[in-house]
């Protein structure tokens, strides 16, 4: 069989090649391309099946504009103390519990589902401690008091929103066919550590101890860059800091070694790989691509228990991780000053 | 206006009974525009509230946010290459005051400093916080300048950041306005010079 190539052809063929290579590296590959798409239809197939389950006033609930003013209503605050809007796990029939869950476990990584569910346990912890506030009061803990909201409809291709948050956690997983980000979102834990069914259980455990290894592997000149000489107490682009770039400070990542390198991109995963893994994938290239740019803070002990702050940034990233007065209340943020809440895709 | 923290024995790990102030500090060539988050911690809100409400109304009028909005500048320092320079209160907004007994009211003032003119090359503006300094917990840290003639190359605090040196350098106006401005002054010293000597002859 002869196969016949016109001018067409080979003008269009040189027209996807030249707009393929101007995408990062993994959009450029079509298996990567394939499975952030497959990912994508996924998450809104989930999201389709537990609109299925709602009732009219459910839907009314849970959906909203995309560019309406619940895309920064978020907070770590529990509630009580900060007003969410959406779809309140606790008012969730069982079906409709359990398809909601099964939505958050298809967008979300199996770790990153994990780290998120021992949040909410976390809470759960936290609401039954001794001291914890009383039953019946304004402010509330525990699992059912989390959010579920969709800001545009659910697409393959158009760019929407699934937030799901309550106390000390904030995901806004925004996605526009094969592209997705987390920015911004906010993880937290308190308590930090806690025991479940006879083991320990650290929601932000990955996290502390990879920072503290980075440190350790740190000589004497890279230290000197990387540690502040001042203390920080909280956040400082945490919520309600949206469109805010700080000036960056601390140790280059271009002066750190390969293998420290991979360190701080392993480490940087534990925010960027709660998404799908198809849908992180590609976003960890970009990270990885930016890298010498970035750079790494520290302030406090590098005594691993000890309670440290870090901040990595860099031109497509913003991590935080800032213990509140001790090691068992953590706060996280992680932003993209190129594309919170997915301002940088272009509509597909 | 004194203000005066009562600190309640309920303390939980959260946030409570400190005062978070927190500066972000963008500096351009010819300004600086400092906006300030305060965040009294649920402990101290009542006397923090009490404080504020001069006529007991229980609420925060206009006239007592300005007030205190005002205190708050009037403990800020701000100066350039040593000289000092004088922040403006341009805007501010207060929560209602059930949000500072909710925890979660955040003051927010907006202030604003002209620079005197500066030559392209390095400087240095240095922002201490005096406000309540004995209950506060500070951050601050200086924005990504919007103006690309603008470059922070460093940043120097003090242990708790009350104290913030921003060393920047600034790049020459390639719109001319600087060299236009130059070039006004010198005409407008000729034209006082050549009058003097008119009536001098």
């Amino acid at each position: 069989m002869r196969v016949t190539v016109g001018i067409g052809t080979v003008a269009c063929l040189g027209v996807f090649v030249a707009g393929a290579a101007s995408l990062s590296p993994s959009r450029s590959t079509s298996p990567a391309l394939t499975a952030a798409a497959d990912a994508t239809a996924r998450i809104v197939a989930s999201a389709q099946a537990l609109l299925a389950t709602l009732d009219e006033a459910g839907r009314t609930k849970v959906q909203f504009p995309f560019d309406s003013s619940q895309k920064a209503r978020w907070s770590n605050l529990p509630t009580g103390i900060y007003k969410r809007e959406g779809l309140r796990l606790g008012d969730l029939a069982p079906a409709q519990r359990a398809a909601a869950m099964a939505l958050l476990s298809t967008a979300f990584s199996q770790g990153g589902y994990r780290k998120v569910a021992e949040i909410m346990q976390g809470d759960e912890v936290l609401r039954g401690a001794p001291g914890g506030p009383p039953p019946g009061g304004a402010v509330r803990f525990g699992e059912d008091e989390y959010y579920l909201a969709f800001l545009g409809v659910p697409s393959v291709s158009a760019r929407w929103m699934l937030q799901f948050g309550g106390h000390h956690l904030a995901i806004n997983l925004t996605l526009a066919g094969r592209q997705a980000t987390l920015a911004p979102s906010h993880t937290a834990a308190q308590p930090a550590s806690y025991a479940f069914e006879g083991r320990t259980v650290r929601p932000l455990g990955s996290e502390n101890d990879r920072a503290f290894a980075l440190m350790a592997t740190l000589d004497a000149a890279q230290r000197s860059q990387a540690i502040l000489g001042y203390s920080v107490s909280d956040l400082v682009l945490g919520p309600g800091q949206d469109g805010r770039t700080i000036q960056a400070e601390g140790l280059k990542a271009s002066a750190l070694s390969g293998p420290q390198q991979t360190m701080l991109t392993d480490l940087v995963r534990e925010w960027a790989g709660i998404a799908n893994d198809a849908l992180a994938a590609p976003r960890m290239d970009e990270i990885r691509a930016r890298l010498p740019e970035t750079y790494f803070a520290w302030s406090g002990p590098t005594t691993p228990g000890s309670a440290s702050y870090f901040r990595i940034q860099g031109p497509n990233i913003v991590i935080e991780y800032a213990p509140q007065r001790g090691v068992d209340h953590i706060h996280t943020i992680y932003r993209d000053p190129t594309n919170d809440y997915g301002a940088g895709f272009a509509r597909e | 206006m004194t203000i005066t923290l009562v600190v309640s024995t309920d303390v939980s790990a959260h946030r409570r009974e400190d005062y978070l102030q927190a500066a972000r500090i963008g500096v351009e060539p010819e300004s600086v525009l400092i906006t300030l988050d305060l965040m009294p911690g649920i402990e101290v809100a009542e006397s923090f509230i009490s404080a504020l409400d001069d006529d007991g109304d229980g609420a925060l009028s206009r006239d007592e946010q300005r007030g205190y909005a005002g205190l708050v500048v009037s403990a800020l320092e701000v100066t350039i290459d040593e000289r000092p320079v004088q922040p403006r209160l341009v805007s501010w907004s207060f929560p209602e005051p059930s949000a500072f007994r909710r925890g979660e009211g955040t003051i927010r003032l907006k202030i604003h400093a002209t620079l005197p003119r500066v030559s392209a090359g390095s400087h240095r503006l240095f922002f201490k916080n005096a406000h309540m300094a004995d209950h506060s917990a500070y951050l601050a840290n200086a924005l990504v300048p919007e103006s690309a003639r603008v470059t922070v190359t460093a940043q120097r605090r003090d242990r708790d950041q009350r104290e913030l040196t921003i060393e920047y350098t600034v790049r020459a106006d390639p719109t001319g306005a600087g060299l236009a401005w130059a070039l006004g002054s010198l005409a407008a010293a000729f034209v006082m010079v050549r009058s003097r000597w008119a009536r001098a002859i």
